[in-house]
């Protein structure tokens, strides 16, 4: 099973925690785009590998308004838990350009369940835009 | 019991409705009978959510050790039988009286059950258990190494452990004729192009090393570079065979694991294994609206692997401990780190080095790692500095947090004594085999 999936809401959750050495895969859901008036900012990963503990690559497409891909860009990632007060254990990359306004992010990875949440910052010429991103992460 | 007296209550009311069916309230049976549905299917002890959760705190009998790409011989059984002799040689000690073993004693779970760690001198912390910890990224209290053999050449020079130099290592590998063939057996003839033959060999010095005593390091810093990098190969790949070893070390399934595969193999069925009150603190353990617990000690070694602070820091007196805070300077700047000319990886295989949180944000301050909860019986006293002699301590350490920053990222936990009473017997069902 090899779905791939787009996020097209402000908040997903996702189901299927699993351990490394677990094999309880569950499904997951998807929806969302993360839109601002002058930016589209679109999350997929691999369901499969959507899991605490290991690490996983994450791809981020940004596009405008008018849907014309965002390129050269420079995007950030910061992420964090909130309500644990703490960031991610680890300092996601952008660490290659995919084409059609498509980054891959390496370095991704959750050591506990609970809502995630993501700061992306796109620096690119003549746009500069912060979008935000909670993620749920369930058993 | 709530909800075996609403489902009483409930077929009462269906039986009773059902004649009145054609009057008005006849719509409570068909509640009632949808109620019925739903209680049927989460009828059992567990909901299918905490049977997702349990199922992934089980401990496989055949869980596969991961890689290790920093270390060519990490899976080699003659490896690892070589590394376990070292373990246990006393000789590789400054004094010839401790060895790896006397610390991480194997018949006390590799723990030695004092409150800081006995060795030459007197340690600042307490000896973890090294079962489990080939499925671990980061090693000692703070992560201040990235690999089990960076972890095991620490404790030679450290001057309060073993309080050796990595001078003196690498001659009793050469002059023991035993270690020197199943040296040279794994990684080939030592001393290739005769480098460093002579300083090793000719005894005028009897340690040097650059993290040793002034001395120590005042002799390693006389020798050509070349010389350093030979010795620093052969100490390496001492770190590398002991590591072997210990990744043969995997924790054992316990009553709680043969608890959650017959949970899982025969469809929730509730057949014994666990007592009542081992269930309860396992509900407990698992709630993450009750508890934290979850949060870190995830997985089948019940530890994250990662990093959290809870308010043990000690950040005043004579015993100043800040945790990961340096242990993530330090491990950038290891010789033996992943991404250093020892080790057998290729850059983008050293992911946890590449990917490292670099920022020393404020609640690293006192940030310590997380600690499996697998055979607390046998790994008192607990905490990085061991304070807590008794599992209770600590399960009120816990109860005690307030709403703070001095707790760091613990939330009040509120339960009542007897549910802290099933919270430990859930722990300890963690402890037998």
């Amino acid at each position: 099973m090899n779905k791939r999936i787009i996020l097209r809401a402000l908040t997903l959750v996702v189901f299927g925690l699993v351990t490394p050495m677990n094999a309880m895969a569950r499904d997951t859901t998807s929806q969302a785009l993360v839109t601002t008036p002058r930016v589209a900012v679109a999350l997929e990963l691999d369901a499969d590998h959507f899991i605490v503990g290991q690490f996983q690559d994450w791809v981020i497409s940004v596009h405008d308004a008018a849907g014309k891909a965002v390129y050269p860009a420079r995007i950030g990632l910061a992420g964090g838990m909130v309500a644990h007060g703490h960031g991610m254990p680890t300092q996601p990359l952008v660490t290659d350009y995919l084409g059609a306004g498509r980054y891959r992010v390496e370095g991704m990875k959750f050591n506990m369940a609970g809502t995630w949440g993501f700061v992306i910052n796109i620096d690119a010429a003549n746009l500069r835009e912060r979008v935000t991103l909670d993620l749920l992460l369930d058993y | 019991m709530q909800r075996v007296v609403s489902q009483t209550m409930c077929r009462w009311w269906q039986s009773y409705s059902y004649q009145y069916w054609r009057s008005g309230i006849g719509f409570l049976y068909l509640v009632c009978a949808l109620l019925a549905v739903e209680s049927s299917a989460t009828e059992s002890l567990w909901s299918d959510r905490e049977v997702r959760i349990l199922a992934s705190l089980r401990l496989h009998k055949d869980m596969p050790v991961p890689d290790s790409p920093s270390n060519r011989v990490a899976n080699s059984d003659a490896a690892a039988a070589f590394g376990g002799q070292l373990f246990f040689d006393k000789r590789l000690s400054r004094n010839g009286a401790i060895a790896c073993a006397s610390c991480h004693q194997p018949e006390r779970y590799f723990v030695d059950n004092l409150t800081k760690a006995d060795g030459v001198g007197a340690n600042m912390r307490n000896t973890p258990t090294i079962v489990g910890s080939a499925y671990l990224s980061w090693f000692y209290w703070d992560g201040r190494r990235d690999s089990l053999w960076a972890q095991a050449l620490t404790p030679f020079e450290a001057p309060a452990e073993m309080g050796s130099s990595r001078l003196a290592v690498v001659r009793m590998i050469a002059q023991d004729k035993h270690y020197r063939s199943a040296y040279e057996a794994l990684f080939g003839p030592l001393f290739q192009g005769g480098i460093g033959r002579d300083v090793v060999m000719s005894e005028k010095l009897s340690h040097a090393g650059p993290l040793g005593s002034k001395e120590d390091r005042r002799a390693w810093q006389s020798f050509p570079r070349p010389v350093k990098q030979a010795i620093n190969e052969v100490f390496a790949n001492v770190g590398k065979a002991i590591a072997a070893y210990e990744r043969t070390l995997k924790p054992a399934p316990t009553r709680f694991d043969r608890y959650v595969e017959t949970l899982l193999s025969k469809e929730k069925r509730i057949d014994g294994g666990l007592s009542n009150d081992e269930i309860a603190g396992a509900k407990i353990f698992i709630d993450a609206q009750r508890s934290q617990c979850l949060q870190c000690h995830n997985g089948p070694l019940f530890a994250n692997g990662g990093f959290h602070n809870i308010g043990t820091g000690n950040f005043d007196g004579s015993e100043l401990d800040f945790g990961r805070v340096f242990g993530v300077r330090a491990v950038l700047l290891d010789e033996f780190n992943c991404l250093g000319r020892y080790s057998d990886a290729k850059p983008t295989q050293c992911r946890e080095l590449r990917f490292l949180n670099r920022n020393a944000h404020v609640p690293l301050e006192g940030a310590y790692k997380v600690p499996g909860l697998r055979q607390l019986s046998q790994t008192k006293p607990y905490m990085h500095d061991g304070r807590f002699e008794r599992l209770e301590q600590v399960i009120d350490f816990y109860r005690a947090a307030k709403d703070d920053s001095a707790n760091g990222e613990l939330q009040p936990f509120v339960i009542s004594d007897r549910e802290a009473d099933q919270l430990k017997a859930f722990l300890l069902s963690l402890s037998d085999q």
